[in-house]
């Protein structure tokens, strides 16, 4: 009696399993749900409404809440899209400055911008924080220096409005990130800064057949200010965005965006 | 899909495991039900727990402090919204002390050594299962698509039995059952175990969504579509492993090898069910991981890809050849 129930149980496990995989990986291509504000999720799904008739569209919600529920709670997360659609054409790497209220700056580069032209990087042991550094570059990287507006990106939007965005999606990872930098560089080099400024540094990647092949770069590119000892303005996040790159403008933005 | 190699003998036979009940169509193909050789899941069991075991040793235990705990670059609020309206759960949510990570990180590195060598094989992997989830929802920017598919096969190994042969607990029980067995003609070969497929299935088709999704988000790039992709892939000094100034490759080379990877993709599904296209499309994908794993920064996302065509590879030919062959059983 308790194998029969084991074998029923497995077997209606395994069909389920067969349905949540076509389901969680092919569901993201019809509209639903909406799409979320906080840090970075990889979401693939297409948000809106496939359809005005309301019991349809309550019924893909309804399954495509099911899906992701069981994806969560087993761990099998999907979205599968490895370089595509597109991929950036420049390269990134997190720089930090920091700043004090006298004497001069300090720039703290990443430990993975190399020379373009001379480099070799061997597996170790630093993976993680690649990918973790990665996921700052992202933005930038599509956003080449001589036109600070969509590049290959499908939204329309400029850089100000993208920059917002991002900061009000990413800020606590980037005061996470700032902090440990901050924290670090102090240790041995009290005392620590006062202003700290997450910055990219972008490489334009040659196109074919581009001779000589050198990229183009760096392109400093400043994304986010962190100031621990100034208060933001009330309803403003404590992570200030760069609106304005090229004269180094940072404004408070509001908690959450309208968007 | 029915694949000679892995039907099992009417003679003596050892299915171990539960046979699961299953609706048709999938009661009615052979594919599904018909056992397969235990030392299929066992390679994958095997070949993983290395993978996990380099990764928690190697790109974890170094840098814990760094990762986890309270003003790290995961500190407890950064990804606390991970569970607000999800179920990205995670058992170490709120832990403050980085201290407290590095037996974590020990405990999951002891899981994937029992997992590896087939001690209690499905509590190891469930173990492991919860630390790997809740490593990746504590820290999620550390981790990438390869991870995914860590937490993915400790999900069905921890359900499997993994341990059938190939490990400690199938030589304990063996020297329980016949402790002469083990000093005599190779018993365990002589009388194979099998296991319900039902899990290399899946993962299979897994393989084949991944790949196929990969092929069609590609399919929509239209520097995918022109070739243009793979030649700034690699001469993009954030991911390329070294420079395209001193490695240069000829860009119609370039470009051949993005319509492959492409089109390779896309047809995975279609190409593996055809007998005659199997084992090349099959070994392309391992040579396109061990092209991605060599020239690329992605972490062990390559090594993990790898480990889901342990199943594929015929084991049970190459034992029972060695089994059969007097001068090596010898």
């Amino acid at each position: 009696m308790i194998t029969r129930a084991l074998r029923l149980l497995l077997g209606l496990f395994i069909t389920w399993q067969l349905i949540f995989l076509f389901l969680s990986n092919f569901l993201p291509f019809v509209p639903h749900g909406r799409e979320e504000h906080d840090e970075l999720i990889d979401d693939v799904n297409l948000h809106g409404r496939v359809t005005s008739v309301e019991p349809i569209q309550d019924g893909i919600e309804t399954l495509a809440r099911i899906t992701d529920r069981w994806m969560e709670a087993t761990g099998q997360l999907q979205g599968w899209s490895l370089f595509a659609p597109t991929f950036p054409p420049q390269a990134g790497f997190v720089a930090v400055k920091f700043d004090w209220t006298s004497g001069p700056k300090k720039v703290v580069q990443s430990p993975f911008e190399p020379n373009p032209l001379h480099y070799f990087r061997p597996p170790g042991t630093y993976g993680r924080r690649f990918n973790y550094e990665s996921r700052f570059v992202i933005l930038p990287a599509y956003w080449p220096e001589d036109r600070l507006k969509p590049c290959w990106w499908p939204w329309e939007m400029d850089w100000r409005e993208a920059i917002t965005r991002r900061v009000q999606m990413q800020w606590k990872s980037m005061r996470a990130y700032l902090r440990w930098q901050r924290d670090r560089y102090a240790k041995e080099h009290p005392p620590p800064p006062t202003e700290v400024i997450l910055t990219v540094n972008l490489y334009l990647t040659p196109r074919p057949h581009q001779e000589p092949w050198k990229p183009e770069g760096p392109f400093m590119r400043p994304l986010a200010r962190w100031r621990p000892e100034v208060e933001p303005p009330a309803g403003c996040l404590p992570v200030e965005a760069c609106t304005d790159p090229a004269k180094g403008v940072f404004e408070w933005i509001p908690e959450r965006g309208e968007w | 899909m029915n694949d000679s190699t892995t039907h099992h003998s009417p003679l003596a036979t050892h299915q171990v495991g539960v046979d699961p009940w299953l609706p048709w169509p999938l009661s009615r193909w052979s594919w599904w039900t018909e056992p397969v050789r235990a030392e299929r899941l066992a390679a994958l069991r095997i070949g993983f727990a290395i993978v996990l075991l380099v990764d928690v040793i190697l790109q974890y235990l170094p840098n814990y402090a760094d990762f986890f705990g309270a003003v790290s670059l995961g500190s407890p609020e950064v990804f606390a919204g991970r569970g607000q309206g999800h179920w990205h759960w995670s058992l170490l949510r709120g832990i403050e002390d980085s201290r407290l990570f590095l037996p974590v990180l020990l405990v999951w590195a002891g899981s994937a050594v029992l997992l590896l060598i087939g001690w209690w094989p499905r509590p190891a992997a469930f173990v492991a299962w919860l630390l790997s989830v809740s490593i990746l929802n504590l820290n999620y920017y550390l981790h990438n698509g390869g991870d995914r598919i860590r937490n993915i096969v400790l999900f069905y190994l921890m359900l499997t039995p993994c341990g059938a042969v190939w490990s400690l607990d199938s030589f304990f029980r063996r020297k329980k059952v016949n402790p002469e067995s083990l000093v005599t003609h190779h018993s365990s070969l002589i009388t194979p175990s099998f296991i319900s497929p039902w899990a290399l299935r899946l993962l299979f088709i897994q393989l084949a969504l991944i790949y196929f999704l990969n092929g069609f988000y590609k399919l929509v790039g239209p520097h995918w579509r022109s070739g243009d992709v793979l030649q700034s892939v690699l001469g993009n000094i954030q991911w390329a492993r070294w420079s395209f100034a001193e490695l240069p490759l000829p860009y119609p080379l370039v470009q051949a090898l993005t319509w492959l990877v492409l089109f390779w993709e896309l047809l995975f599904p279609l190409l593996v069910a055809m007998r005659p296209f199997r084992a090349l499309t099959l070994w392309i994908g391992v040579l396109l991981h061990i092209g991605l794993a060599v020239s690329l920064q992605l972490g062990l996302f390559s090594f993990y890809m790898l480990c889901l065509y342990l199943p594929l590879v015929p084991w049970e030919h190459l034992i029972d050849r060695k089994a059969n062959d007097p001068s090596l059983s010898a």
